[in-house]
């Protein structure tokens, strides 16, 4: 009988597979990620590697010696206060204790300061509390300090914001008012993020990270790239992070452009460019998880689009790498063994810069 | 104009979304001695397979296929009172689709293009809504057992994608099951999920659920 090694699947569940089924799903991912976006194969080293991983017999594997990369956090300041909900564990602990223990309990390499309700909209009416912690954490910390919020530009459509809700309209076959909603949704945004970081940036801020790009659509996209390239003109020495929502941008207007072109429908290695050109310095690029495939099939699809948007970036590609993401199965606490696996085959193979 | 040139025509309109366009050349169609059914199969579906193939290849996004489907609409509007006439009442034409949302969810934008597509493909629609309990579909189905029936069914969510099964559990339940075929769509909805809970069938977009809906019936 053929030697099985345990897996998962992308929703968590334990999978056993033999090393041939093993090969044949990363193969299967890889064409997958190839295809939709037309870029190339992973070569049979790279293959060879990826399943070399996978089999280690090792709960926890690492990175060899010397390919160690930096990490960076997101909403880590809240990750011990938070239930798990929102991704916590529940420790009473202030924003400042929680970002101090990441730097200096966990390794973190950057740092983010987050609001709870954790989008940029809902910063501003408590812009001055946001500000005063910054200061208080800038003065107690070493790694830079970044503020950090989701662009979320759902927030600015009905129910929740001034404009009538796309989704609603589209469905009375309204699309050029769902466009138009969608438009200047994405003014009001790009304004939120810029008035926010202006003030962040008075009280210490080393910069902003941008998480979840285009998690309402190219909309949202069109407003993040805008709100980049207004910081970067205003803030010449700003660190911008700019972290993607998915893979695909979504075309929910469909016909918007930056820099001559359609934001919909751009992949990790096409997204890389258009942040680049927006003054952003390193580009966080995803590939979703699919729950219904194994860790194999999904690894070999995130390495493949990864190494692609790796190669043709011209800044540093810190991959997202979490619950859902990075070949990481959908749990809200990712398992150990598929963390560590999915995060050393994407610094070892698909050469990312950062996690 | 050849019939061919005039087929052609009604698929560009769906292809472009030329909502009045669209309707103009239905009635050019009609007006040169066309059936409404080669207008639908062999003029404005195979506009809506190219619709839904350049949207399964990400050329083409949400917006531009609602538009197609609004010319679609502007042409049905056309074509079902012929098609009604012609029929007459004790025809059930493809059969009697019964779509909606599952209970706990409110996406219905995939749920409405289906139901487009299935009554320009001939069935006459019982459309439910959003936020539908299973309650409800039981009693649908048993109040029109015996006709030839398709349930339609959507959930974006996978939350609630999970009340599917026991949809198709309580229609055995009530020895329902045998009267009805059963499609489930929406995006966490697999060839698998449908293997498992004993459903019929499921499609990948709204063009395909048309078909598959059509071969499910015969």
């Amino acid at each position: 009988m053929a030697t099985e090694y345990k897996l998962r699947m992308g929703d968590g569940k334990r999978l056993f597979m033999t090393k041939e089924q093993i090969v044949a799903d990363l193969k299967e991912g890889m064409a997958d990620a190839a295809d939709l976006g037309d870029i190339p194969d992973l070569s049979e080293d790279e293959i060879d590697k990826l399943v070399e991983i996978i089999t280690m017999p090792s709960r926890m594997v690492g990175v060899e010696q010397g390919m160690e990369v930096p990490v960076t956090h997101d909403i880590g300041t809240i990750r011990i206060d938070g239930d798990q909900g929102n991704s916590g564990v529940g420790i009473p602990a202030s924003r400042l204790v929680g970002a101090m223990m990441h730097e200096r309990a966990f390794g973190a390499d950057t740092m983010e300061l987050g609001h709870i309700d954790y989008s940029y909209k809902p910063a501003k009416p408590v812009i001055a509390q946001e500000m005063q912690t910054m200061e208080v954490c800038q003065q107690n910390m070493i790694v830079p300090l970044l503020y950090g919020a989701m662009p979320n530009m759902g927030l600015y459509y009905t129910p929740d914001g001034p404009f009538e809700n796309p989704g609603d309209l589209m469905k009375a076959f309204k699309i050029d008012e769902a466009r138009e909603s969608m438009e200047h949704s994405a003014k009001h945004l790009t304004r939120d993020i810029v008035w926010i970081m202006q003030r962040m940036m008075a009280s210490g801020s080393d910069g902003v990270n941008f998480d979840t790009i285009g998690a309402a659509g190219d909309g949202d996209m069109y407003a993040s790239l805008h709100a980049i390239e207004s910081l970067r003109k205003q803030f010449p020495d700003i660190y911008i992070e700019a972290g993607m929502a998915g893979e695909l941008l979504l075309g929910m207007h469909g016909e918007l452009e930056y820099d001559g072109t359609v934001l919909a429908g751009l992949w990790p290695h096409q997204q890389a460019a258009l942040v680049a050109k927006a003054g952003a310095n390193v580009f966080g690029p995803v590939v979703n998880t699919n729950t219904s495939k194994s860790s194999a099939w999904n690894l070999g699809r995130a390495v493949t689009f990864i190494k692609q948007a790796v190669k043709d970036s011209t800044i540093p590609c810190h991959v997202n790498m979490g619950m859902g993401v990075g070949g990481i199965p959908m749990l809200e606490t990712p398992t150990v063994d598929a963390v560590s696996r999915a995060s050393k085959a994407m610094v070892e193979i698909a050469g990312v810069d950062g996690i | 104009m050849s019939n061919q040139e005039i087929l052609d025509k009604l698929k560009d309109t769906i292809v472009n979304q030329n909502i009045n366009g669209c309707a103009e050349a239905t009635q050019e169609a009609l007006d040169a001695g066309l059936t409404p059914v080669e207008i639908i199969n062999d003029g404005l579906s195979p506009g809506m397979k190219v619709i839904g193939d350049k949207f399964e290849a990400a050329e083409i996004y949400l917006p531009q296929i609602m538009m197609s489907a609004k010319a679609m609409n502007a042409a049905m509007e056309i074509l079902l009172p012929i098609m009604e006439a012609e029929k007459g009442e004790a025809d059930e034409g493809a059969g009697l689709a019964i779509t909606y949302v599952q209970e706990g969810d409110i996406h219905d934008i995939g749920h409405r293009l289906v139901t487009t597509m299935l009554g320009a493909n001939g069935f006459k629609i019982v459309d439910l809504g959003v936020d539908v309990p299973n309650d409800t579909l039981v009693e649908e189905v048993a109040k029109n057992k015996g006709k030839k029936m398709l349930l339609v069914g959507s959930a974006l969510m996978t939350t609630s994608m999970l009340g599917q099964k026991d949809t198709v559990e309580m229609l055995s339940e009530e020895g329902l099951r045998d009267s009805v075929k059963i499609m489930f769509g929406g995006a966490p909805v697999s060839d698998k999920w449908i293997e498992e809970i004993g459903a019929d069938a499921t499609a990948e977009n709204a063009a395909d659920a048309a078909r598959v809906a059509l071969n499910l019936m015969k």
